[in-house]
Parts: structure tokens; sequence; C-alpha cells
């Protein structure tokens, strides 16, 4: 077994194996927003393992640069979607996306009017 | 909400299957379905996302 092909196998391992964590997160997680944190990571970096392990086996031949373009697309869309889902999360949920008064910090929040 | 996440997961995991399957059976044109799912997957999630945020 060549240096290359335990890249290979180390890359395409931990590219599934990143996949497969956040898929059982995505599950288990009981909110929409813990598991918006799952997907995040399935999107940018499971993808480039996998791109790299295919790199690796193909080096920068036609092969190897489409790989690269899927994991570029990928990276750049995949947190856009992911936040885009959140922010039509909340809306949902309160009506707006702006931060509620009990979610501001002690120091932004308007003082009391002084009692007369 | 939860249902739309568990959609694009989905569309992500099907791209890395094609990425793989392209890889697998040697077939360079095969990364261009990867590529236009992974496309399509985001436009079809930003379109899903407006619905679900202004109208269901």
């Amino acid at each position: 077994m060549t240096i290359q092909e335990i890249g290979v196998a180390a890359l395409l391992f931990a590219g599934v194996g990143i996949a497969l964590v956040c898929c059982v997160g995505i599950w288990v997680m009981p909110d929409t927003y813990d598991q918006l944190h799952f997907a995040g990571p399935a999107t940018t970096v499971a993808p480039v393992a996998i791109t790299g392990a295919v790199i690796l086996e193909e080096s920068l031949s036609q092969a190897g640069v489409k790989a690269v373009l899927v994991a570029v697309v990928m990276g750049v869309t995949g947190p856009a979607l992911t936040h885009a889902t959140g922010r039509a999360a909340r809306i949902r949920e309160h009506g707006h996306f702006a931060a509620l008064p009990e979610e501001m910090p002690a120091e932004a929040a308007p003082a009391d009017p002084p009692a007369r | 909400m939860q249902r739309l996440v568990a959609l694009e997961m989905a569309g992500t995991l099907d791209v890395m299957v094609l990425l793989l399957l392209a890889q697998g059976f040697d077939q360079p044109a095969f990364y261009d379905l990867a590529l236009v799912l992974a496309l399509l997957s985001f436009a079809g999630g930003l379109v899903f996302v407006r619905f679900l945020e202004r109208w269901v």
C-alpha cells in the first residue's frame, strides 16, 4: 500500500465520517438551530475531504478540476443557504429578524427614564 | 423548518455520492451531474426558504 493510497483512504474516511456525524447530529438534535450547526460542516468540510481524495487519485486532470469546482460551489453556497434557513426559521418564529429586547446586551439596552 | 434542513442535507449528500460514483465508475462526465445538482439544490433551497419565510 503506497503513501498515495493511504492518503486517499484517509481523506475518504474523513469525508464520509464527517457526513455521517452530521447526519446523526441532524437526526438527534431537537431544534432547527441546533440542526443547522450540523448542516454547516457537511457542506464545507466533507466535500473538501472527498475532493482532496479525488485529486490525490487523479491529480489535476479533468476529473480533478471538476471535483474542485464542485467543492468550491458547495463551500460558497452551503453557508449562505444555512444562514438563509436560520433567518427564515427565526422570522417564522418571531415574525421578524431583529433582536428581541431580552436578547440585547445590558449596556446596549436603553436606560430607564428617571423617576419624578 | 426541520424538514427543510433535512432536504438540504439530502441534497448535499447526493452531490457527494455523485462525486464518488463518478470517480468509482471512472466517468469524468458524471462530475457535471454533481456540479449541476449542487447549483440546483442551492437555488431550490433558497426558493423553499423564501416560501416558508413569507407564506406558509
